[in-house]
């Protein structure tokens, strides 16, 4: 509404601007589901660029917000997706005696376990728990059924708890 | 641990890296980038899975177009694209890998009615005077009496299936052969059915139609997010399907089969590269071994084939002023006459005429040819030499591939048309934005409607809504 009363804005120049005022909540939401800042400032910039080069492809300006959201998750799942299939870098530390991973410290206790789950699931995990959408608001994002969101919810939380129990299995054999 | 307990350590969890606001350099870079990107020239509908209806028309450039306009209709974008009325001898069958159809299904046998009140029309046009289809309110409406009643035509497990029923894409032929795509029905990523895309085809207008699916794409696997399925259409019987842009992977890569029965039985994927360097674009077919993927990365932005879709090379193209000074642009859809002879606009953003290329090698390489005048926004060719363009309030004619146009006010569209097709030299059609959306904003009340004339563009007559 702001911007009533002056001259319209070319597509591209709204474009533009939704992008750019996009930012921080784009951030915000890549870092939850990346559980990584700095990774974080990258997709975003990727993001924005291909939302750039699709912006014909939006069919509704009112869908915009959501348009660029699902542009940025589809990213983060396949960063994610990435990750898994990259050996995980291990140093040896003398000090230690045994291998150490060279990624940064977990954020939480839960950060390894979550890292086990698969890309969709994390990514759904970060929407619901991280960004604190709702139901309507995921299946809105990922272009799902409600439904479909709550079963896998549903599925990622059976596993997330697999996960909790496989990591505390695995520090215990560590001991 | 509970399931509350579970989910208590996950909020604690992402509170915990919770980063807040993006640095400010996050910002800074973004701009910069956007501001690069923007000084290259614009693959139009590169990213477009366009609904591909049968239409002889381009539709160029957003000239002036509001974000409404734009974004909802895109010209030659998220509407239905121009086939190939090639009359060349087409190429011997291509291998086939079969794809068994399924038993034909009778389609809604519904009593005519106009169109339903709904948000929008989607996607539509007249395939000639009486009959045409529409897309609008989720479900696919057929007419045989010019517009004044419709019927609904949507094919039997389409839009039924609300989990799973995503519409991809529709083409028809003439007022009898049709296509609609669709994404098949899957409750988890671990179906079988998770990824692959059905094909309905009618030969009755709609009246019944038979499915077949699509052999498996080789990238475009994630069923939530299916690319669009864009029909180029030779004839009745030869068809490509080309899914261009995975928004799920994020890369290029892009998908091409072919029927010669119909769509009865369709080839095995023929990729456009390997890995994620696919070429994404919108794809126009001369014949059956000769086509162009226009809106690419690739090259000046166009991509040509000799064999059906197995290899590409970049076409040769003169860049126009417009992009030889940085501006941007892209290319209408190609349209093809007597097999390797076709026209091309190239749409630069701003107000400067729109140049017109033509080639006479199927798409290998292109020359200019003339140029429509500034401002006018949407063409249809009819052949080489007769063309027919719209402004909204002014309707241009030439007779001489583009030498000389003749113009005169055009009365009952609401603006610039974002699709614009002629059948023949009276009767046409075109969608256009009933609103004006200035800026994005959530309450925005731009809608499309239909439109009709069988005066050669000079007066039209709304279809939708009535």
């Amino acid at each position: 509404m702001a911007n009533e009363g002056a001259p319209p804005l070319t597509a591209d120049e709204a474009i533009r601007r939704m992008l750019l005022t996009r930012v921080d909540d784009a951030f915000r939401l890549a870092a939850f589901i990346l559980g990584d800042a700095v990774a974080a400032e990258d997709l975003v910039q990727e993001a924005a660029l291909l939302a750039w080069d699709r912006r014909r492809s939006l069919r509704d300006a009112r869908a915009a917000d959501g348009w660029f959201t699902q542009i940025l998750v589809n990213l983060c799942r396949d960063e994610l997706r990435r990750r898994a299939r990259r050996p995980r870098l291990v140093a040896l530390d003398p000090a230690v005696g045994h291998g150490t991973a060279t990624t940064p410290a977990p954020a939480s206790d839960l950060a390894p376990a979550i890292a086990r789950l698969t890309a969709d699931e994390q990514t759904l995990l970060a929407l619901r728990f991280g960004r604190q959408l709702t139901i309507p608001e995921i299946a809105g994002q990922l272009d799902i059924p409600e439904g479909t969101v709550k079963s896998r919810l549903h599925a990622t939380l059976q596993h997330l708890r697999a996960a909790v129990d496989a990591e505390r299995r695995a520090e215990e054999r560590v001991r | 641990m509970t399931d509350d307990d579970l989910e208590q350590r996950l909020r604690s969890h992402y509170r915990a890296i919770d980063p807040g606001f993006a640095p400010p350099m996050v910002g800074r870079r973004v701009a910069a980038a956007l501001e690069q990107r923007a000084s290259r020239p614009m693959p139009r509908s590169r990213l477009n899975r366009a609904y591909a209806g049968l239409m002889a028309a381009v539709v160029v450039g957003a000239i002036g177009l509001t974000v409404g306009l734009t974004l909802g209709l895109q010209p030659g974008g998220f509407l239905g694209q121009p086939g190939s009325p090639s009359t060349a001898p087409l190429a011997p069958t291509m291998p086939q890998s079969p794809s068994p159809g399924v038993p034909s299904s009778l389609g809604p046998t519904t009593s005519p009615t106009q169109l339903p009140a709904g948000p929008d029309i989607e996607a539509g046009a007249m395939v000639d005077a009486l009959h045409g289809w529409a897309v609008t309110n989720g479900r696919l409406w057929v007419t045989a009496d010019g517009g004044a009643t419709w019927r609904d035509a949507t094919p039997p497990s389409g839009f039924a299936v609300a989990s799973a029923g995503y519409l991809l894409g529709v083409a028809f032929a003439d007022a009898q052969h049709g296509w609609a795509a669709f994404n098949e029905a899957f409750t988890s990523p671990s179906d079988a059915s998770y990824g692959r895309v059905d094909v309905w085809r009618t030969a009755d207008g709609g009246q019944t139609w038979t499915k077949t699916q699509l052999p498996k794409a080789r990238f475009a696997v994630f069923g939530e997010l299916m690319p669009r399925v864009q029909f180029d259409v030779l004839d009745a019987t030869h068809v490509f399907a080309f899914q261009s842009g995975n928004g799920a992977k994020g890369k290029n890569d892009s998908d091409l089969f072919w029927t010669a029965d119909g769509g009865g039985t369709w080839s095995a994927d023929r990729p456009t590269g390997s890995g994620s360097v696919g070429i994404e674009g919108s794809i126009a077919f001369a014949t059956a071994m000769d086509g162009v993927v226009v809106n690419t990365w690739h090259g000046a932005g166009i991509s040509v084939t000799q064999d059906g879709g197995r290899t590409w090379t970049d076409a040769a193209w003169p860049a126009s002023a417009a992009v030889s000074a940085g501006g941007q642009g892209s290319f209408g859809q190609p349209v093809f006459f007597g097999g390797r002879t076709g026209l091309m606009t190239f749409l630069p953003d701003g107000l400067v005429d729109t140049p017109v290329y033509r080639t006479t090698d199927a798409g290998s390489s292109w020359a200019p040819s003339a140029t429509i005048p500034a401002g006018v926004t949407a063409v249809s060719f009819l052949d080489l030499q007769r063309w027919i363009a719209i402004s909204g309030t002014e309707v241009f004619r030439t007779t001489d591939g583009g030498q000389t146009w003749a113009h005169s006010p055009a009365a009952g569209l609401p603006g610039i048309p974002g699709s614009f097709l002629m059948t023949d030299a009276q009767r046409g059609s075109a969608l256009a934005s009933m609103g004006d959306c200035g800026v994005i904003k959530s309450r925005c009340n731009t809608r499309t409607g239909l439109y009709a004339t069988v005066d050669g563009g000079s007066t039209w007559t709304q279809l939708w809504p009535k």
